[in-house]
């Protein structure tokens, strides 16, 4: 009962969202509106890695390698080897994805500090060759030219395409959340042990949760691809890693909607403080500090929590 | 095949070397099915390290386990579980920030074989065995609290509901009464003694409360220094020379 109203509720909050974002989209200037596309995509980007970070324990310290895979491989199939939009989406998606169960199954090896640790090691590597492997990817210069599907190229146009695609992801991901597999990913970031010893392999279970993010984060570096119609090998790194991160932990990781509100806040401080400050990083690190130590848990806290009480 | 009654837990020659130390030293034994087992011994003896290896949360040495007729020595532990071996562990390892259903609820969807069932929702799902258990271990009006909330002796029971849900044929306790009040401590064995009668589980649990130990348990091992010393009914424990001297020796010291 109490479950559905609340659920009720946040069906409610969405669609008010979606209307607000998309009359905002139509009614503000273009750089704005191209502003909230990014928010949008970052907003995925932060939700694919809270599948890990928020809803299963497990902390991906270099997960901007899945959205440069995803990036990569939709701009290099798109320029070099010249496929159709549709399929270089789909080619980038399955990239990402398989990328993010071999990486994965490397990180898995040992305990969860291992897995931060080889985690950025991943990333570090992945984001290497991004740079110096000129030849394919462009390295500094990146790839430029990157299309975005024909019928959504203007600003407005693409910016209601990446809010179906993003909202379709919502959608499989508040649904996989929802069910008995997002249950027992709860129980996994509760303690692992016990996991394991109610009769569940949980590193395959991992694994299938690295995957699922993959998948995502693959989308939003995919959709950031074509927002930018290039790739670079910023798209890959550490920073970018970092506040996917902070995303999560400055909008509430025990929420479902917490991280798109840290990626909001993120995008929105990193658009207007980087004309004024130049390390404008130094003032998110503030504003992690004050949330983590403030507030308990980000802007979004869900109520029921031992450390909120 | 004795006496009529099949074994469901047999050690081989079980063995755990930490360094130069053996913390289990040679054991050999044998739980039959359906009967309430103690395991007690002084601190150190390796009564834990026992109920380690035997569900390989530490490898073994050397040696053998073998439940219900097969050799599980080498399986991991996830698969150890979902054969029936349920355990409680001597500080409980809840879900603390879950509620006392959704600690028995993740039990009941690795039970039910659902673990990766994406599609569909949780609302309501198993919500009446869920219940049964919250009702068997007595925890029917904390159903929507946060684990992490109960009570230290509501832990516990909660501890033993979560490896309810797996329907387990066999229940390995550790100290499942340390750190409750007497009282307390004698609900809980009578509701685990309830239990392997109600759902025919055979239980093995390590004790140190002596009352408990003669109360509750059907025969008695008795280890000391990774060994097992003597096997034999609450009775034959009770007048037995070398346990005597074993515990007298460790109040003089």
């Amino acid at each position: 009962m109490m479950q559905s109203l609340v659920q009720g509720k946040s069906l409610i909050l969405s669609v008010a969202i979606i209307i607000v974002l998309s009359i905002l989209a139509v009614l503000l200037p273009e750089h704005l509106s191209e502003l909230i596309t990014r928010i949008v995509i970052f907003a995925l980007f932060a939700t694919a890695i809270n599948i890990q970070v928020g809803y299963t324990g497990m902390m991906p310290l270099g997960q901007s390698m899945f959205f440069g895979l995803g990036a990569y491989g939709y701009g290099l199939l798109c320029i070099k080897a010249g496929l159709p939009v549709t399929l270089a989406f789909l080619s980038g998606l399955l990239l990402s994805t398989a990328m993010s169960v071999i990486i994965g199954y490397l990180c898995l090896r040992g305990d969860s500090m291992t897995f931060g640790l080889l985690h950025i090691a991943f990333n570090i590597l992945l984001a290497t060759l991004a740079n110096k492997w000129i030849s394919l990817t462009g390295g500094d210069q990146g790839l430029t030219g990157v299309p975005r599907p024909a019928p959504f190229s203007g600003t407005v146009s693409f910016y209601f395409f990446v809010l179906a695609v993003v909202l379709v992801c919502y959608i499989f991901i508040k649904v996989t959340l929802n069910s008995h597999f997002g249950k027992v990913a709860e129980g996994l970031r509760e303690n692992e042990e016990r996991v394991r010893f109610l009769g569940i392999d949980n590193k395959r279970f991992q694994l299938v949760v690295l995957m699922l993010s993959g998948l995502f984060t693959g989308v939003a570096g995919i959709l950031w691809a074509m927002l930018q119609r290039g790739v670079f090998p910023t798209y890959m790194s550490l920073i970018l890693s970092a506040e996917g991160l902070m995303m999560c932990l400055i909008g509430g990781m025990f929420t479902f909607l917490g991280p798109s509100i840290g990626a909001a806040v993120v995008t929105i401080i990193g658009n207007f403080a980087s004309s004024y400050i130049s390390e404008w990083q130094g003032l998110l690190g503030v504003i992690i500090i004050f949330c983590v130590i403030g507030f308990r848990g980000g802007i979004l806290t869900k109520r029921r929590t031992l450390s909120g009480r | 095949m004795k006496g009529g009654k099949s074994v469901i837990l047999k050690t081989v020659d079980l063995v755990k070397d930490f360094g130069s130390l053996q913390a289990v030293s040679y054991v050999n034994l044998e739980i039959e099915e359906g009967e309430v087992r103690a395991i007690i011994g002084p601190n150190g003896a390796g009564k834990s390290t026992l109920l380690d290896l035997v569900t390989t949360r530490s490898r073994p040495s050397g040696g053998k386990v073998y439940f219900k007729g097969r050799e599980i020595t080498h399986l991991p532990s996830f698969e150890i579980a979902s054969m029936g071996i349920g355990r409680c562990f001597q500080v409980s390892k809840l879900f603390p920030e879950l509620t006392a259903f959704e600690n028995i609820q993740i039990s009941s969807i690795s039970k039910s074989g659902k673990v990766y069932n994406v599609y569909s929702s949780m609302n309501g799902t198993m919500r009446r065995e869920v219940t049964d258990i919250l009702d068997s271990v007595g925890l029917r009006e904390m159903t929507d609290e946060l684990a992490g909330c109960l009570s230290y002796g509501d832990q516990r029971r909660l501890e033993i509901g979560i490896t309810l849900g797996l329907q387990p044929s066999l229940l390995l306790l550790d100290e499942p009464t340390a750190g409750v009040s007497r009282a307390e401590g004698h609900q809980l064995m009578g509701l685990v003694k309830n239990l392997a009668v109600a759902k025919s589980i055979t239980v093995v649990f390590i004790e140190h409360d002596m009352d408990m130990v003669f109360k509750y348990a059907e025969r008695v091992s008795v280890m000391h220094l990774g060994q097992v010393i003597t096997t034999g009914t609450p009775e034959e424990i009770r007048n037995d020379e070398t346990v005597r001297r074993i515990y007298l020796g460790e109040t003089e010291s």
